[in-house]
């Protein structure tokens, strides 16, 4: 998960999300991208080798805490002729909860629910093209700003998908995260 | 008298009649369970047949998540040879049918969840729609009076955890858990203070993917493969019109399942596409200053047809039914009395096997009384008295308050019914099943039911009660498992009797409490009577606790987590000799909401089963495992 720099580190303050918060709920947002690599593929590991991670996300301030969504997605490549490859879209809501240690250091950690969508390659079998599960998952995540607005991120994520063999994967990313205030027609939307 | 002023007077009928007409919620005495429309939304009710779940304390089995079987009175007619000793459901005041062969469909009431205001359940004896209910009442009450020009749509989607995901191409592999849904409903209602207009339309698919039922389908279907998709769709509609004396509505709607099911009593696979139309017309309207009068006109055609793969369909079949009730009520300075009548009919087709002259399998009237006195106690009454295809049938029930002040009241209620066994149907699912006719038998029934409640700190609703009923002549069905085919070989026992205890406790929050909801224990057992009855009554759960809050957090985020526990039951197998244990229930709900766009789409994510513990209501019936269900409601 990316820790976004939410409007505080814009406004040149540092806030913590946890305590009440200074302004209302949905007035700030971020959006960040980042990649990385598998660091534990679990049992998927008998059958496939991860490759490359791509994630975004997008995060609004909330009562408590920052509210968002992500999407990460990366390839399995089959290790065996007998197995598909097949892409993973990994689309997870996401409760995070932000603690400022400096102005410009922000830890953080987060629950998260969401869908593991596999897509696989080659199959033409009608139902068997793509496969849908549940799964639940915590991230930890270290935010450095670089600008007002701007900041390195690093986070790593821990899923467990509810499959019959279940799925226990770690991934860990870096990028970059903006964050702005919520345009009025946006917020309006959340309201 | 201006239109405006009718519409005031309406209102003022509602409360004058006493028991066939709409009455509002809020002026029934009988003990009862009030759901309103909140909290279906909260708790992301959106099919029909799942409604009895919504019902705190009341006994609900099903197999496969659609149809259910039973009541909500507590009596397990599944085990009993079916015919109409269940509930009675009504549509604002009108009597629908949903049920066939003692299966449960909801789903086919002309009625679409979104149209609803609240529903109203009776578990104990109720005298409504001019009738006296014994075995439990389940009211939908559609909301009323709109105004202006509204519309709503919404998306719903689940899914269930257990599928094997990317290890189907590996020795790993388990058979695949699919989707559930989608589920859609579409609404678009307009009116004034003359008029109203409310049309839905709902449509659903889920994919039966438990292998416990899969693997049954696929074995009776073999060698072609079985149909393990259940689709659904329904055109619903209701109008209404206020006149200066009264109030005039029409429902329509044409409901269709089809699907593979289960006969549980018979423990049979259906293929079955089962279409129900269904047209009523109801209303009231002020005599005179002081009387008042409903009635309540309807026809009906349930069609069930085979399809797909070869299973057995002994139940398709064509049914219509046509039902009219009349009331007049009028108010006296000590009370109220009403009289009227209650005419049914119904019709069987397309059953080859069955002799032209058992067609009309239900053709009956009675006549009914009630009144209520303002004096100690507040007694009320009601009894009725009619003729069917087998003989005379009656049924009485009275209530009264010994003791009510503006912080505790106790209710004491008292029902009895006697009517000839044949009657109201139950021929004609037995013809159905197989089994034909049977010796007309004497059914009765009676309960006794005393309810003490007592407001507490926070208007918070406390309700203690217990409840005994007696069943005389009930038949129950078993099955020949020692013969060749063909399968169907059910026998009938000879009639028993059948007595069960019930204690319960109930809390319930104030309406107007920033949170809602309660809790509901019951407690059952059978206290008497043949012991084939009694082992059959042991399907029923001898402990069951409910629980559920909504609150608001936030002030855009509506939470209800829920708990449901139910002990295990224990139920006769096919030769209705051994008893099969199904596990105790353990199931933990969440439901989380929240509004965007000025609260113009509401946004919901639902969890079922959250422990991901075993979830099963029947030997045959599915595991429930957990699941979740995204949906949005758009609304103007």
């Amino acid at each position: 998960m990316v820790l976004a720099s939410l409007s505080p580190l814009a406004e040149g303050r540092a806030q913590d999300s946890t305590r009440a918060p200074a302004s209302p709920a949905y007035s700030t947002m971020s959006v960040g991208i980042a990649g990385g690599r598998t660091i534990d593929d679990g049992a998927l590991a008998d059958f496939w080798d991860s490759g490359t991670t791509l994630r975004l996300d997008v995060y609004t301030r909330f009562h408590r805490g920052d509210v968002g969504a992500w999407l990460l997605t990366l390839p399995w490549d089959a290790r065996s002729a007998e197995q598909p490859d097949f892409r993973a879209y990994i689309f997870g809501l996401d409760w995070r909860f932000t603690r400022s240690v400096t102005r410009w250091l922000r830890p953080s950690a987060s629950v998260s629910a969401g869908n593991f969508l596999s897509t696989f390659e080659g199959v033409e079998t009608k139902g068997l093209k793509k496969e849908s599960e549940i799964f639940i998952g915590a991230s930890a995540g270290l935010a450095v700003g670089v600008t007002r607005a701007t900041s390195l991120t690093a986070t790593v994520t821990g899923i467990n998908v509810f499959t019959s063999t279940p799925i226990r994967t770690t991934f860990a990313t870096v990028g970059v995260s903006h964050g702005f205030a919520t345009p009025g027609w946006l917020r309006g939307v959340f309201e | 008298m201006s239109v405006r002023r009718g519409v005031r007077r309406a209102g003022a009928i509602a409360m004058l009649l006493g028991a066939a007409g709409s009455v509002p919620a809020s002026a029934q005495l009988t003990p009862r369970e009030v759901i309103t429309r909140a909290e279906i939304e909260a708790a992301g009710w959106v099919r029909l047949s799942e409604l009895p779940f919504a019902v705190p304390g009341a006994s609900r089995t099903t197999v496969d998540g659609v149809t259910v079987l039973g009541n909500v009175s507590g009596l397990p007619t599944w085990e009993i040879a079916p015919g109409r000793d269940e509930w009675l459901v009504l549509v604002d005041g009108q009597p629908v049918q949903p049920s066939f062969a003692g299966t449960n469909v909801l789903d086919l009431l002309p009625v679409a969840i979104t149209q609803l205001d609240s529903v109203v359940v009776y578990r104990g004896p109720a005298f409504v729609a001019g009738r006296v209910a014994i075995h439990g009442v389940l009211r939908l009450y559609t909301q009323r009076g709109l105004r202006g020009t509204h519309g709503s749509a919404s998306h719903y989607s689940g899914n269930e955890v257990g599928d094997a995901g990317p290890f189907t191409f590996t020795p790993a592999a388990t058979p695949n858990i699919d989707n559930s849904g989608p589920f859609h409903a579409l609404r678009l209602t307009h009116g004034d203070t003359a008029w109203d207009a409310d049309l839905a339309f709902r449509r659903w698919t889920d994919n039966i993917t438990d292998r416990r039922i899969a693997d049954r389908h696929e074995a009776a279907a073999a060698p072609e493969a079985p149909e393990l998709w259940i689709r659904h769709i329904a055109p619903t509609m209701r109008a209404g019109v206020s006149t200066a004396n009264g109030r005039h509505d029409v429902h329509a709607g044409i409901a269709q399942l089809r699907g593979t099911f289960l006969v549980p009593s018979l423990r049979e696979e259906q293929a079955l596409r089962t279409r129900q139309g269904f047209l009523g017309v109801s209303g009231d309207a002020l005599l005179g200053a002081l009387t008042a009068g409903s009635y309540a006109v309807s026809v009906s055609e349930l069609q069930a047809d085979p399809f797909g793969a070869p299973l057995p369909a002994t139940l398709a079949h064509r049914r219509r039914d046509l039902g009219a009730t009349l009331a007049i009520n009028r108010r006296f300075s000590r009370g109220w009395v009403e009289g009227g009548g209650v005419v049914a009919h119904q019709r069987l087709a397309d059953v080859p096997a069955l002799p032209a002259f058992s067609r009309d399998v239900a053709t009956g009237a009675h006549a009914f009384a009630a009144a209520q006195l303002h004096a100690p106690w507040s007694p009320r009454a009601a009894a009725t008295l009619g003729h069917g295809l087998d003989g005379a049938r009656m049924s009485a029930a009275a209530f009264a308050t010994p003791y009510a002040d503006s912080i505790q009241q106790l209710l004491v209620s008292l029902a009895a019914e006697r009517k000839a066994y044949g009657d109201d149907g139950a021929w004609i699912d037995l013809e159905l099943l197989g089994i034909g006719y049977t010796a007309t038998t004497r059914r009765a029934s009676a309960i006794a039911d005393v309810a003490w409640s007592r407001l507490t700190k926070g208007d918070i609703r406390t309700t203690i009660g217990a409840a005994v009923r007696r069943e005389t002549g009930l038949l129950l069905l078993t099955r020949d498992t020692g013969g060749p085919p063909p399968a169907f070989a059910p026998e009938v026992s000879a009639p028993m009797s059948l007595t069960l205890g019930e204690l319960r406790a109930t809390l319930d929050f104030p309406p107007t409490s920033p949170i809602q909801g309660g809790a509901a224990y019951r407690f059952s057992q059978q206290l008497g009577g043949w012991i084939e009855a009694r082992e059959a009554a042991r399907s029923l759960p001898r402990h069951l606790l409910d629980a559920s809050v909504v609150f608001t957090a936030f002030g855009d985020v509506r939470v209800r987590p829920a708990v449901s526990l139910a002990s295990r039951t224990h139920w006769r197998d096919v030769g209705g000799a051994a008893l099969e244990e199904v596990p105790a229930v353990t199931r933990l709900d969440l439901s989380l909401e929240k509004w965007f766009f000025h609260r113009h789409l509401r946004a919901q994510l639902l969890a079922r089963n959250l422990l991901n513990d075993i979830e099963r209501y029947h030997p045959l019936g599915a595991d429930f495992r957990l699941r979740v269900f995204a949906g949005a409601t758009l609304s103007f």
